[in-house]
């Protein structure tokens, strides 16, 4: 079980957000996008170099404010987690998380082929996201979030989703559209 | 034996048993260990993204082993997540409080963490809690009660089986260990306590009664052998002790005898060593009392004779007689002045002293006086001294003096021709002590090969006819070995038969004090442009006074041979010499006449005249001052005596210049330059008293005498003196005494400091510093001799040196 060499001492490690007792969607959301960014694999080719930063994007209407300052600038794997945000005009996204605000619903098709084929992992919390091609969509259950997973489009950008997370998530798969809506 | 084998057998159990237990705990630590790996993995995600369900059902897996009595996962704030089973409360948090304590390193008994894991045994119960880690980050625990109690179950069965086989093995040990006892413990007994009874009352008589054609009985038969054996030995040996103690006894008394023997003749050689030292001691003082009971007569006959020399003799016979008493006298003085140091040597009486003195000062007083040794022998000394010798140094000045003036004296005493030079340089090698090494060289006969190796023995001669030319004791070479030893210094020689002999030796003199020199009675002019010839027999001799006068600061200077001085002088008429240094002894060119022409030529007449000369008697003093000779010098030369010449021809110029000067101290009547000087001569020794007293007399001066110290402070107080002679050794008050109240009063009421003059006895050199210090300026041995009272009298009063 070579789960962690050279484990840093518990006292100083960052504590994860703790829930407070009205569930601020807004935090749980960030909460969970630093987990998706600890659970999944990027293929070595998605970073300029070692010490490159992982990007978190948001593209839309932001929804976070400032929630996301909390995991803004937390270590992953080595790299360091930063938050851009994106219009919604702008050109390709270089980023590795995508996170796509609900503003965007109707760009999102867009948005998802000009990230296609890169090593981006897309998420959003808008209806119908994971069935529409995105990878992992948050789905509100009473105090938590449901997380439904879709293996083919991430299989299909070169990211894999670690088998943990796949035990947790729901799989979803893009239903297969007559040719002539495609 | 029965008991050792159930000990080998209970223990080896019990270890057996000690060690599964182990074991079986080690497995149980391993495997919950790895259990709760494996539920913090697969938990992760769950608690990642709030899934219970899924965290449940991993933890109802857990069912599999009924030994598992709880498992529970925790958020990082504390908060319960998902438990097992369902229905139960969490029983058991001591591990999860230990894993989540702030305080980390402080860890309850029966604890072990690492950093993310922690196992704790309580009740019969392990409890392990460990983090659920994502990403190396904290983001839970899992908590995990195993039930020990199924363990010890197993512990039991183990028991109860160990238990089992060890009653068995015990039983069969003890079947088998009473077999063996009757074929083996019992017969061996049977040895044993014959051989206790042996041991115990020494009965070698005793025979052990057992037969058998077994080792056991072979055994038997041959400890009985054995106790033979012994027994006969056993009176052999008594027998041989008796006698072995006869004869300790008897070579005890022996011993005894002896050793009372060498102790009464220990005890007779100590007192035979300690009369033979006592004997040596008392010849030694015997010799010292004596050879100082000798001297004072003998100053006497020599002061009185002195003094008949000094009268108008009626003939040439009894002047002959009276020289023939002065030398015979003086040889004996020397050589009693040699035994008196010998025996102090040997009775171990010397002792050396360290003062600060002026090295160089100290060897012209001893050389100066030399140059009237040298008598009409074509003989010439010289004094070397290194640049770099310091000028004080701390050291006994009188032993040195002493050894200087053999070494010195030796050389001069067998140098026919020649010249004795005296070398003086510090050793090269001394660093840290300074040591200053003297080198005697003459141009004598040198000395044998054979004799060299005992030149240094005590009553040594170089032949027997030495001995009978020169006179002497032999002693004096080995008192300077003694002398230049004691002093810490070593003294060797070096010589080839026929060319003469060096004698060199090496003291530690370290640097002294600079401020207790005695400073020099005023600057000398600045000499720069000067020019000086020089003109002396000897080659040596120029060197040194080429040196002497560069460190006074003369730096033209011209040295030509002897015969060439007219020549030089007339060569040099256009830049003329100021001063030319004439060798009146050498007799290729006539210095006397030089000097006239010279004198009554226009050109030449401003030139000084430093006239050399071994000897200055009256007449020819008057004889050369006639000629135009404008100063006469002593050889040898010395860097004192120089300065003192150079100083007077300063003087002559400023005052009444030289012509003046230069021709009519002969035509001058004698009265004139008499002084009218007053001297103060406090001694007690009758003899001495009269030599001053008609020394001084002899000499113009005004004698008051003092019989004693008191009388002498007193006289002092009620005139004034010019100079005082003052005896060491005085009843009453000595001499040291009344200087110090003489100078003492002198300061109290401001009159000018009246120089004296220590009379110190040859025996008691040591004294002579001691006088210094306590406030005398000079010092002059006993007994009193004319020509040294006169030197010092020259010195002190320099108007003397005109009525010579």
């Amino acid at each position: 079980m070579a789960l962690l060499p050279g484990a840093r001492p518990v006292v100083a490690s960052p504590r994860p957000l703790p829930p407070s007792p009205v569930v601020d969607d807004r935090a749980l959301i960030a909460s969970y996008l630093l987990n998706f960014a600890r659970f999944n694999h990027w293929p070595a080719h998605a970073f300029s170099g070692p010490d490159a930063e992982l990007v978190l994007g948001v593209v839309g209407n932001d929804p976070f404010s400032e929630s996301l300052d909390i995991i803004a600038g937390k270590t992953v794997r080595g790299r360091r987690l930063v938050v851009r945000r994106f219009g919604g005009d702008d050109g390709p996204r270089n980023c590795h998380i995508l996170f796509i605000a609900a503003s965007e619903q109707y760009r999102l098709h867009r948005i998802l082929s000009e990230v296609r084929g890169q090593p981006v992992l897309t998420v959003s919390a808008m209806n119908d996201f994971a069935v529409r091609g995105g990878m992992l969509q948050l789905l509100r259950q009473k105090n938590r979030f449901r997380i439904l997973a879709n293996r083919e489009a991430a299989d299909a950008a070169g990211i894999h989703l670690c088998s943990h997370l796949l035990e947790v998530a729901t799989s979803v798969t893009t239903p297969t559209r007559p040719a002539f809506l495609k | 034996m029965m008991a050792t084998v159930t000990v080998a057998l209970l223990l080896s159990a019990a270890t057996s048993l000690f060690v599964e237990v182990r074991e079986i705990h080690a497995d149980a630590t391993e495997e919950l260990t790895m259990l709760a790996d494996i539920i913090a993995q697969h938990c992760a995600a769950p608690l990642a993204f709030e899934d219970r369900a899924t965290a449940e059902e991993t933890l109802a897996s857990l069912r599999a082993d009924p030994a598992i009595i709880e498992a529970c996962i925790h958020r990082m704030d504390g908060s319960e997540f998902a438990r097992y089973p369902a229905a139960s409360s969490i029983a058991h948090p001591e591990a999860h409080a230990e894993l989540t304590r702030k305080d980390a390193p402080r860890r309850s008994p029966g604890a072990a963490c690492d950093g993310h894991c922690c196992i704790v045994k309580k009740d019969r119960m392990m409890l392990v809690a460990r983090y659920i880690l994502l990403d190396n980050t904290p983001i839970g625990t899992v908590h995990l009660a195993y039930d020990l109690k199924r363990i010890d179950q197993e512990v039991r069965h183990y028991l109860v089986m160990f238990g089992g086989i060890t009653a068995l093995a015990l039983a069969i040990a003890l079947l088998l260990s009473a077999v063996l006892r009757r074929l083996v413990s019992d017969p061996l007994q049977g040895i044993t306590r014959a051989i206790a009874g042996v041991t115990a009352d020494r009965d070698y008589s005793l025979r052990i009664s057992m037969k058998g054609a077994d080792e056991l009985g072979s055994l038997a038969t041959g400890f009985n052998n054995m106790l033979e054996q012994i027994q006969l030995r056993d009176a052999e040996l008594s027998h041989y002790s008796s006698d072995l103690e006869a004869e300790v006894r008897l070579r005890t008394e022996e011993l005894a005898r002896s050793n009372r023997d060498l102790a009464e003749t220990v005890d007779k050689l100590e007192n035979a060593k300690q009369r033979a030292e006592e004997a040596n001691r008392i010849k030694s003082e015997f010799l010292a009392n004596m050879s100082h009971e000798i001297r004072t007569p003998m100053n006497g006959v020599l002061g009185l004779a002195q003094l008949l020399a000094t009268t108008p003799l009626p003939s040439q016979q009894q002047q002959r007689y009276v020289e023939g008493i002065l030398n015979s006298g003086r040889s004996l003085l020397a050589i009693i002045d040699d035994i008196l140091d010998f025996s102090k040597l040997e009775a171990g009486k010397l002792r050396t002293y360290a003062f600060d003195f002026d090295l160089i000062g100290l060897i012209e007083d001893v050389v100066v006086p030399m140059g009237t040794q040298i008598g009409d022998k074509d003989l010439e000394l010289v004094l070397d001294f290194d640049s770099d010798l310091p000028e004080m140094v701390k050291g006994d000045p009188d032993r040195l003096r002493q050894v200087l003036v053999n070494l010195m004296g030796n050389a001069v005493k067998f140098t026919d021709q020649g010249e004795v030079l005296l070398r003086v340089r510090p050793e090269p090698d001394h660093s840290e002590s300074q040591r200053i090494r003297f080198e005697v060289t003459d141009t004598g006969p040198g000395i044998p090969l054979e004799a060299q190796e005992r030149i240094f023995d005590s009553f040594t001669q170089v032949d027997g006819s030495t001995t009978r030319r020169h006179g002497g004791t032999g002693l004096g070479l080995s008192i300077c070995q003694k002398l230049v030893e004691l002093m810490g210094g070593t003294i060797g020689m070096a010589s080839h038969p026929g060319q003469g002999a060096t004698f060199r030796f090496s003291l530690p003199l370290p640097a002294g004090s600079p401020e207790a020199r005695k400073t020099e009675s005023g600057p000398l002019a600045i000499h720069h442009g000067c020019r000086v010839l020089i003109a002396v027999a000897r080659d040596a001799t120029a060197r040194i006074l080429r040196t002497e006068l560069q460190g006074i600061g003369f730096d033209d200077i011209v040295i030509v041979p002897v015969g060439q001085a007219m020549a030089a002088i007339r060569a040099a008429a256009v830049t003329p010499f100021n001063l030319a240094i004439l060798d009146l002894d050498a007799a290729s060119e006539d210095f006397l006449a030089l000097a006239r022409e010279l004198k009554a030529d226009g050109a030449t007449a401003s030139i000084r005249l430093l006239m050399l000369a071994r000897q200055w008697p009256a007449d020819r003093t008057a004889v050369a001052r006639e000629a135009g000779v404008d100063a006469c010098l002593h050889k040898p030369v010395t860097r004192r005596n120089l300065a003192d010449a150079i100083r007077r021809l300063e003087c002559r110029e400023e005052t009444d210049g030289l012509a003046a000067a230069g021709r009519s101290p002969a035509a001058a009547p004698r009265k004139a330059t008499m002084p009218q000087g007053r001297v103060l001569v406090a001694e007690d020794n009758f003899i001495n008293l009269q030599v001053a007293e008609s020394v001084l007399e002899h000499l113009g001066y005004r004698v008051d005498v003092a019989a004693d110290g008191e009388e002498a402070v007193l006289a002092c107080r009620n005139n004034r003196y010019d100079l005082i002679l003052m005896d060491c050794l005085m009843p009453n008050m000595g001499g040291c005494e009344a200087t110090e109240a003489i100078r003492r009063h002198e300061r109290e009421t401001g009159r000018d400091r009246v120089p004296i003059i220590a009379l110190t006895a040859n025996a008691l050199e040591g004294d002579r510093n001691t006088c210094l210090k306590a406030g005398m300026d000079d010092y002059l041995s006993k007994p009193l001799v004319i020509e040294r009272l006169r030197e010092l009298l020259m010195r002190w009063l320099p108007t003397a040196e005109e009525g010579s």
